[in-house]
């Protein structure tokens, strides 16, 4: 069969016990094994041929140290050109989120009084914290905005308002689900950013899913503890009933892009991150000619008569990127290239380095003339890491 | 075939799965000699290869696709099983 084991032994062996009732897996026990040691990794996959890939999922007892030991390990496999798929549930999506990852707090704690601590607004540093790891996981959509107290009232709590969710917009341009517990109305654009409240309970029937009157109808649910051929046959009971309502069940970006043209939103300046070939070290003041690959994820269609392009922003490592950061030397897309909807362009350009040692980050960002910055679109730019040292 | 494919990399979790039918059909009786909690069953329990990285590793090798995995098992009955 050829499965070659690289990590070193365990003491035991992860060990999950399911009882299956009529109503599929409820409960269990799980045993969730050791950490992985994510570093043993990296010389099998050096030793590989070209090209490679890398698939990366959690295991039960991951630890907030996990993500800061995959990202190192993420950036030396880019510098390889390593493929990487990242599968993050349910493992990181629930143990790592609490401390480390975006996206497990109270929404509505982060701004107002801040009973009882008395603390200043922690928006921006969470919106910079999620940010960090939306970019790293090419994260666009915030699937589930929820406060813990689940719809209760308590005196340091209040239901998620619309100023809540204009929180997440900036780092989570495609898209917002929100739940139930919520002043929020139930649909509507944000800052462009489709937003919709949850209106299915957990585990749905498929009444709950089919019962609306006639007309364009979005809903989202969630299942718990339940197989794939449990979501499967749901979907195909509601897609056998009264088949003239046309229904999909679709992957979330198709969702949200659909939600956000039906209500007079544009799906345009979206733009996802493949490659560049800068190299981590450079020489103060040298430049040096690279190429940055972008994906068009948006459904407007890249050209150089259409003003499309890219530029560059080198600051120090911790100041805050600001669209004046953002260099002259712009490079358009190629006269010769048109990049419609889902297709890669390459840049070539010339980087150069500040005069200063030190360590910066290096952002890309795309642009149209007239319109400016994706950024400014809610879509995240990127971002890599330069150290700046004198040549030996 | 094998040969001319890209070789992937899975690290993650590789875990056994007991599955055990807990459903009204499947209980031959009830043991009420003691706790009263305990389910004499028809089916025995399903032991099945798992986990995040080690079941797409798995099927990836059925498919004839050179696979590596980054896991970890311990010498216990549950690894010889894996």
């Amino acid at each position: 069969m050829g499965v070659e084991l690289v990590g070193p032994d365990a003491a035991a062996t992860p060990v999950s016990i399911l009882p299956a009732t009529e109503g599929g897996l409820s409960g269990g026990v799980i045993y969730p094994g050791e950490p992985i040691a994510w570093s043993a990794s990296l010389p099998a996959l050096e030793s590989a041929t070209n090209p490679r890939w890398f698939f990366v999922s959690g295991y039960g007892g991951v630890r907030p140290t996990d993500a800061a030991e995959l990202l190192s390990l993420f950036v030396k496999l880019h510098e390889r050109q390593v493929q990487i798929v990242f599968d993050p549930g349910p493992w990181f999506a629930g143990r790592v989120g609490r401390q480390e990852m975006a996206g497990y707090l109270n929404p509505s704690q982060l701004h107002g009084l801040r009973e009882p601590s008395g603390y200043s607004s922690g928006i921006k540093p969470w919106q910079d914290h999620c940010r960090k790891y939306y970019r790293l996981f090419d994260y666009s959509i915030t699937g589930w905005l929820l406060d813990g107290k689940s719809g209760l009232n308590t005196r340091f709590l209040s239901l998620l308002g619309k100023k809540d969710i204009e929180h997440y917009t900036p780092f989570s341009g495609d898209g917002v689900g929100v739940g139930f517990y919520t002043t929020y109305l139930s649909r509507e654009l944000i800052d462009n950013c489709p937003v919709l409240k949850r209106s299915v309970p957990d585990n749905p029937q498929p009444q709950h899913i089919i019962n609306y009157s006639r007309g364009v109808h979005f809903a989202w649910y969630r299942t718990i503890l339940k197989y794939p051929r449990d979501i499967k046959s749901l979907q195909e009971v509601c897609l056998a009933e009264e088949n003239s309502h046309n229904r999909h069940f679709l992957d979330m970006y198709t969702f949200y892009y659909l939600m956000r043209y039906y209500f007079g939103g544009q799906n345009n300046y979206r733009a996802a991150w493949v490659d560049d070939t800068i190299s981590p070290v450079v020489a103060p003041g040298q430049s040096y000619p690279i190429t940055v690959t972008v994906r068009n994820d948006g459904w407007d269609t890249w050209s150089n008569a259409s003003g499309y392009g890219l530029g560059y922003a080198i600051v120090p490592a911790g100041q805050e990127l600001q669209n004046e950061d953002f260099t002259n030397a712009k490079t358009a897309v190629p006269n010769e290239k048109t990049v419609i909807s889902g297709q890669t362009v390459t840049f070539s350009l010339t980087v150069t380095a500040p005069q200063s040692h030190g360590a910066y980050h290096l952002y890309y960002d795309m642009y149209q003339e007239g319109t400016g910055w994706f950024r400014q679109q809610n879509n995240i730019e990127w971002k890599t890491e330069i150290s700046i040292q004198p040549v030996k | 075939m094998t040969e001319s494919l890209p070789p992937v990399h899975l690290a993650g979790n590789c875990a056994v799965d007991v599955t055990i039918e807990n459903t009204a059909g499947n209980v031959r009786r009830k043991d009420t000699s003691s706790t009263g909690r305990i389910q004499i069953i028809y089916e025995a329990p399903e032991t099945l290869l798992a986990g995040n990285a080690g079941w797409p590793a798995y099927l990836l090798a059925t498919m004839g696709h050179p696979v590596q995995l980054n896991s970890k098992v311990g010498h216990d009955p549950f690894g010889i099983f894996l």
